[in-house]
């Protein structure tokens, strides 16, 4: 369905300055009704990489196909039209404050100069198909980032598109919206047999709906393959590293399991002595409450043999007085 | 004091005013808000990108943005008799006065404008819209409140900038002010009709507010 041949892009910001590189020898191939995921770090060239698909970047090399016709050939006017066949969502919406959740629907349909009656009837429908009906009077000032998303698939659906580019749809919204939002993606795909191409920062997206990966770094395609085997085998560090993210986050639903403590650390000894306990075999750490981010320290469950557990514990007190066992055996 | 006031006088003042500042205020927009579009998208990175054009038109209205507007009356008169057929009168003086505010309406259009969310112009490219659809659907309507709010600014300046137009004849509050109020140690007109210019300066920003308010949903 898309297919990147060969591409390198370099920007030139003015003509005094070295070309900066955004993609070099860039192949992607995509499948109809595919869910792909690209990950990489901000920077990577992923944004850039999905806005040659729909003709917003032009590549300096290299060629794009959709749908077996090549996207980066084509005349302003027949890229125009391709468009309307390629949907595509943001992180921040990007809806018109200036119109209700009903005229950003039907925007889309306008631009393909649809008659109203034509509009009416889709935009019903499609908003019937987000779960937002009762909001179609609503501005988007009024609305939940949640719904806001929810609008912008609303209208990247409209004129029945073959492929609906993601680019980091997730990003700005909490865990929870994340995983309804990512539910109605995967619900669009099955009925609608629509390829998705999603790009992403992270590794939970993935695994929660893709089933291809590719990972980036620096402007290249590092890795790809299917989801579990990259989960379940990671080569290059970069894919470890995300993949070890998802872990640190999965807050282990499905292992309720009553062996392991719970303890309270501050943020720089866990960060100190992370290697120590990432090294331990049988022992495994995850992050209950806390980001990385947050000052006021974080709890971790730490799970496995019990003489692993009280080792994991002693790395983790050692001089500091601030690490506490909340709860657990012990 | 008010018993020297000749209110024929002032009334047909007032009523060249309106006329003055209400034709110039159309014509002030619809001239300032395509420039003012054409200096945002001709920009290096926009929808149009010509830099030649833009620095053309950057330099036109910063020229004439420059010149003082008394300036520039006098510099117009071939322009008004052209446009008029007059140099003199309230239509005439309507020709310095829209070269006076529409460059002036330009730069805030062009800044309003610049304001509009790229990621929202993206999407619109996204869906297989034409340059035109994205000034017409997307960079108007999501600029409208600010467009108005400039609209008010520029309106109330050329309220005072009518006042000048005294000196081709153009008339209005201002020019009654000067002439029957302070030249003629007429106190009463000379308050009347800056009491009046301060009203209608008062009515036309408030109207202005409360329609910018109307129209912002944000």
């Amino acid at each position: 369905m898309i297919h990147l041949k060969d591409i390198n892009k370099t920007f030139q910001s003015n003509r005094d300055t070295e070309p900066v590189t955004a993609l070099s020898d860039v192949n992607l191939h995509i499948e109809p009704g595919e869910i792909y995921g690209i990950i990489g770090r901000s920077g990577a060239g992923k944004s850039t990489l999905l806005r040659l698909v729909n003709g917003l970047e032009t590549p300096t090399s290299g060629e794009v196909w959709v749908g077996g016709r090549e996207i980066s050939q084509m005349k302003e006017r027949e890229l125009r039209t391709a468009r309307q066949k390629i949907g595509m969502i943001f992180q921040h919406f990007n809806l018109l404050w200036s119109r209700t959740v009903w005229d950003n629907v039907a925007f889309p349909l306008e631009v393909a100069g649809k008659s109203k009656a034509e509009i009416k009837r889709k935009v019903g429908g499609l908003l019937d198909r987000v779960g937002l009906s009762e909001r179609a009077g609503s501005y988007p000032s009024q609305l939940s980032g949640g719904q806001k998303q929810r609008v912008g698939i609303a209208r990247a659906l409209a004129n029945e598109p073959d492929v609906l580019l993601c680019d980091e749809a997730t990003s700005a919204v909490d865990p929870e919206t994340t995983s309804s939002i990512l539910q109605l993606l995967r619900e669009i795909n099955r009925d609608t047999g629509i390829t998705l191409l999603l790009i992403t920062h992270e590794m939970s997206v993935v695994e929660a709906v893709c089933q291809r990966v590719a990972v980036m770094e620096w402007g290249r395609i590092i890795e790809t393959g299917d989801v579990q085997e990259i989960f379940r085998n990671p080569r290059h560090s970069i894919t470890k590293q995300f993949v070890k993210q998802t872990l640190l986050e999965s807050e282990d639903g499905d292992r309720k399991d009553d062996e392991g403590v719970v303890v309270h650390c501050s943020l720089s000894v866990f960060t100190e002595k992370w290697s120590q306990l990432e090294s331990q075999k049988g022992l495994s750490v995850h992050v209950l409450e806390g980001e990385l981010s947050s000052t006021d320290g974080i709890a971790l469950r730490l799970a496995g043999r019990r003489e692993e557990v009280e080792k994991a514990v002693g790395i983790l007190k050692g001089e500091d007085a601030g690490t506490e066992v909340m709860a657990g055996v012990q | 004091m008010f018993s020297e006031v000749n209110w024929d006088l002032i009334w047909e003042a007032t009523g060249q005013t309106i006329y003055m500042v209400g034709i110039s205020t159309l014509f002030t927009a619809l001239i300032g808000i395509p420039l003012g579009i054409l200096l945002v998208i001709t920009d290096r990175g926009r929808i149009w990108p010509q830099p030649w054009l833009q620095r053309i038109v950057g330099t036109v209205v910063n020229l004439f943005r420059a010149v003082p507007f008394i300036v520039l009356v006098l510099f117009l008169f071939p322009v008004s008799e052209f446009l008029v057929g007059s140099t003199l009168g309230a239509t005439a003086a309507t020709v310095p006065l829209i070269a006076g505010a529409a460059p002036f309406y330009a730069r805030m259009v062009e800044t309003a404008i610049r304001e509009v969310d790229k990621g929202v112009v993206e999407a619109a490219q996204s869906m297989g819209t034409t340059r035109f659809q994205v000034v017409t659907k997307v960079l108007l309507p999501e600029s409208t409140p600010a467009l108005v709010s400039g609209l008010t600014v520029t309106c109330v300046t050329l309220v005072s900038f009518s006042a000048m137009a005294g000196v081709v004849g153009g008339g209005g509050l201002g020019d009654a002010a000067y002439r029957y109020g302070f030249q003629s140690f007429n106190q009463g007109m000379l308050y009347v009709c800056g009491i009046l210019l301060v009203i209608m300066v008062q009515i036309v920003q408030w109207f202005g507010d409360w329609i910018a308010r109307r129209l912002d949903k944000r």
